[in-house]
């Protein structure tokens, strides 16, 4: 009777993935395969170096940049740059299976392990040459006799998600090869032992690690998503490696976000804390205030730490801080970026030449370089917190949880992609990537290029039937 | 079409010519000063050293090269040949007319560091070099008409030979700084003498604390701890008779994990408000882009409105290097003479002064506030956030009991 079942069940599985793909546009299948192809090869053959990437290219390769100028033998780490490239490569693996893909991914999770600090960190650029490979300690010269290659800065940063995103792409390729690869699995390793390490006792992270004798790199920072970055990769780490270590020290983490929460009346989240976890100083516009700009971050922080572990703990924080939202709206209707200290009276700077800044009242005369007066209300949060105050924790994280799609969900999911696949392709150069004009001229633009592949990936996966 | 070629190589010619004159040309005439650092007016704790088969002087932190200058109206550079043997010996000061600039040496090069500046009336000014980070090297130095860049000209396209220009005794200038040490370094508790006016040692609870604040370990006994974000102790100087001169001394220990010696941020050690709008202002805080600075001006505050040429004077250093889980020492000092005002402001017993022209009259106070922005301005907190111990108040400068 079972074995009847089951064959019924297969001849209707099939019936129905054969009636879907019947509904696809075959030919448009075969163009994105086609064009996914044609970008990653393009992207290997001619503007990869040793594997890495920066963030734009002319389009001409004759120049490149990641958040500065980057010369052509260097990578930029920081997302949108190589590792965000390197994740393309494993999403259209895994749409498509083909090794093409698989084999890029891996170079680049190379390049990655080429730049490893040997603290187990990165910085933001990997220079490829020997000059280069002198200006940092790189993990894979702790062996060698060459104190040129020993004596270069070791310090390694999670500012702007470098680190982090260098170390999900290893994770990422690490899990595609099964662990198999050890030089990748070791780096794995030992990034997220840098990670460990690096904690605060009070449960933060500074920006830099090891710390610096000096400066606000030892701040524990919200700014950039620093430490939100940390939290995802940590849930990653226990959930691919199950090492115990990972979630302790995530659950610390969830408790900075708890304990760093400021006192009535202004029950909201500072930009940055020093080591007694007191509002801090970090840059000359940067005062020690609390800030309407990161607190709806935090918040953000604590529903996801809330639906990870079902703990509602992490959601005590949220009603006081929405309610300090609606007591502190400005006449123009917008939030301060920072608010003073007690007085909650919002501060803002002037600056003549954006080195002399004037912590001010005034909001009649701010630099433009800086967002002074940046955050709206954040109606996200409240609708989550309302939405599991409602309906529970439990019920609410298996709400959000993935669910698994029927063939003829993939196959809607395809048909609803078509247009964009079209926009792509008809809009993809003859060498395979994608270009905008900017005031450099025609660039590749590898946050551009990423969307695109991205889009034909999940198209392809959609259209192969894979969720 | 040959004569195309040849009107197109001329222009070419031409533009290149051009362009090079521009760069960073000097003529043998715009040539103020040209002289290697050792044959400066003034040079102290000065060590020869090798570079790339170049003769330099080290300069120790406390080391020092002065020249003064009489010069007309207009722009001019000055034209500093240095090295830095790493990238912990490249920091110096440079100081023209009492004007301070940090500046960082090219590590492992020599190379030519161009800081332009302006006279805007005829008159004597003073250039120092001063030492920060010990090691730092400067081989030569000149002072040119116009305004250059760094490199732009390099030292060796400055024309002509050595000169030393029109020397001026620095007794006879009207503006400097000088690195001053203690003779004596504060260690015990400060004792009241004939010149005190004040003294307070917090080990019993007083008057004049507002906002946040504990009580805790002090360097003697117990200290007063001012707090995030609003702590302040005021003292009422009304009645104090040190409006010509004085000096104020105190114990300071911010909070170690704040890190205030090298912050980014902007805090507030000191300010005494001046009995009326003529006197002297005094205010102490520090601003990593100023240092520790103590600043002269009148009452219109340092901080609101924004700094307008000639009204504000001060004397600053560098506190990078100072322990952030220690007691320091602070002192600030002025002295109000006919011609000139003098400041000084000294951390464990080593500092600047500074002199300049009198402006300011000798008033005396109304209060003296520790530890915070003036209480009376309507401006954002810029708190110290620490300790404050044994604060003793004299109505005569330091001078005395500076190191010959």
């Amino acid at each position: 009777m079972l074995k009847r079942v089951s064959i019924a069940t297969l001849v209707c599985t099939l019936i129905c993935f054969a009636q879907c793909a019947v509904a696809l546009d075959q030919d448009l299948v075969t163009r994105a395969e086609a064009a996914l192809e044609k970008c990653t090869q393009y992207l290997v053959d001619e503007v990869a170096y040793n594997g890495g990437y920066v963030g734009t290219y002319l389009e001409d390769l004759s120049d490149q940049w990641g958040e500065g100028h980057c010369l052509r033998h260097q990578s930029w780490l920081q997302p949108p740059g190589s590792p965000s490239t390197g994740q393309e490569f494993l999403r259209a693996w895994r749409a498509t299976g083909k090794q093409l893909y698989l084999d890029a991914a891996v170079t680049n999770a190379r390049s990655l392990v080429w730049g490893q600090l040997e603290c187990g960190g990165w910085v933001y650029v990997v220079d490829y040459t020997r000059e280069g490979e002198e200006r940092n300690y790189y993990r894979r010269n702790a062996g060698s006799n060459d104190q040129k290659l020993k004596s270069g800065a070791n310090r390694g940063t999670y500012d702007d998600d470098t680190s982090q995103a260098s170390l999900r792409m290893l994770m990422a390729t690490d899990e595609a090869l099964d662990g198999q690869d050890q030089q990748i699995r070791e780096a794995v390793m030992a990034g997220l032992e840098w990670v460990l390490k690096s904690q605060y006792r009070h449960g933060g992270f500074p920006q830099w690690y090891p710390l610096s004798t000096t400066g606000y790199s030892r701040h524990s920072t919200y700014n950039d998503g620093n430490m939100y970055y940390i939290m995802y990769l940590l849930m990653a780490a226990y959930e691919q490696y199950g090492d115990e270590r990972y979630r302790q020290t995530l659950l610390k983490l969830g408790d900075f976000f708890i304990n760093s929460q400021l006192p009535e009346p202004q029950p909201i989240w500072a930009q940055q804390y020093d080591e007694d976890m007191r509002p801090a100083w970090a840059r000359m516009f940067e005062p020690a205030s609390v800030t309407g700009g990161e607190t709806s971050g935090v918040m953000t922080a604590l529903i996801e730490m809330a639906v990870y572990t079902k703990d509602p703990k992490y959601l005590a924080p949220i009603p006081p801080a929405l309610a300090w939202y609606q007591r502190s709206q400005l006449p123009n209707g917008r939030w301060a970026r920072f608010y003073e200290l007690k007085t909650n009276k919002p501060l803002y700077f002037t600056s003549d030449n954006r080195t002399t800044y004037r912590l001010t009242y005034d909001d009649s005369d701010m630099p433009d370089h800086y967002s002074f007066n940046a955050s709206s209300y954040p109606q996200r949060v409240e609708d989550a917190h309302k939405a599991i105050t409602e309906q529970g924790l439990e019920a609410y994280a298996a709400a959000r949880a993935p669910k698994e799609l029927t063939p003829a969900q993939l196959t809607a999911r395809a048909e609803s992609m078509e247009e964009a696949v079209r926009k792509a392709l008809a809009e993809q150069t003859e060498k395979g990537v994608w270009v905008r004009t900017a005031a450099e001229g025609r660039i590749i633009d590898m946050a551009l290029v990423q969307r695109q592949m991205r889009t034909l990936s999940d198209y392809l996966a959609a259209a192969n039937g894979k969720q | 079409m040959r004569w195309g070629y040849v009107i197109m190589a001329c222009g070419l010619a031409l533009r290149v010519g051009v362009v090079c004159a521009q760069a960073g040309q000097v003529s043998e005439a715009d040539v103020i000063l040209k002289s290697e650092v050792e044959n400066l007016p003034f040079t102290e704790r000065l060590s020869p050293v090798i570079y790339d088969g170049v003769t330099g002087m080290a300069f120790p932190a406390t080391g020092v090269a002065m020249v003064g200058l009489e010069l007309q109206p207009g722009d001019y550079t000055l034209l500093v040949h240095c090295y830095a043997p790493a990238g912990d010996q490249d920091g110096f000061f440079v100081e023209i007319d009492g004007r301070q600039t940090r500046r960082t040496a090219p590590i492992g090069r020599w190379g030519t560091l161009a800081y332009p500046f302006t006279t805007e009336k005829a008159g004597k000014i003073g250039i120092s070099i001063i030492g920060q980070e010990p090691g730092m090297t400067v081989d030569a130095i000149a002072v040119v008409k116009g305004t250059h860049q760094d490199n732009d000209p390099r030292f060796d396209q400055v024309p002509g030979e050595m000169k030393r220009g029109v020397e001026i005794k620095i007794e006879d200038l009207p503006r400097l700084a000088l690195t001053v040490t203690l003779a004596e370094k504060a260690e015990g508790p400060l004792t009241a003498d004939e010149h005190t006016v004040y003294i307070e040692h917090f080990d019993a609870e007083c008057n004049g604390v507002t906002g946040d604040y504990h009580w805790g370990e002090g360097q003697f006994g117990q200290a007063l701890y001012l707090d995030v974000p609003d702590g302040r102790f005021a003292v009422d100087a009304s009645g104090f008779d040190i409006g010509p001169e004085g000096t104020i001394e105190w114990w300071v220990k911010p909070r170690p994990a704040q890190q205030l010696w090298s912050d980014q941020g902007w805090h507030y050690f000191l300010h005494c408000r001046a009995k009326d709008d003529a006197g002297l202002q005094l205010d102490l805080s520090r601003h990593p882009k100023s240092q520790l600075r103590l600043i002269a001006s009148s009452s219109e505050g340092p901080y609101f409105p924004p700094d307008k040429p000639g009204t504000r004077e001060w004397a600053e250093m560098s506190t990078n290097g100072l322990a952030y889980d220690s007691w320091h020492h602070i002192l600030v000092s002025w002295r109000i003479g006919e011609q000139r005002t003098h400041l000084w402001v000294m951390v464990d017993g080593v500092g600047r002064q500074s002199f300049f022209p009198t402006q300011h009259a000798a008033v005396g106070f109304s209060s003296i506030e520790f530890g915070n922005t003036p209480s009376h301005w309507d401006v954002p907190y810029l708190f110290m956030d620490g300790g404050i111990d044994a604060i003793r108040i004299q109505n005569t400068s330091v001078a005395d009991r500076l190191a010959k």
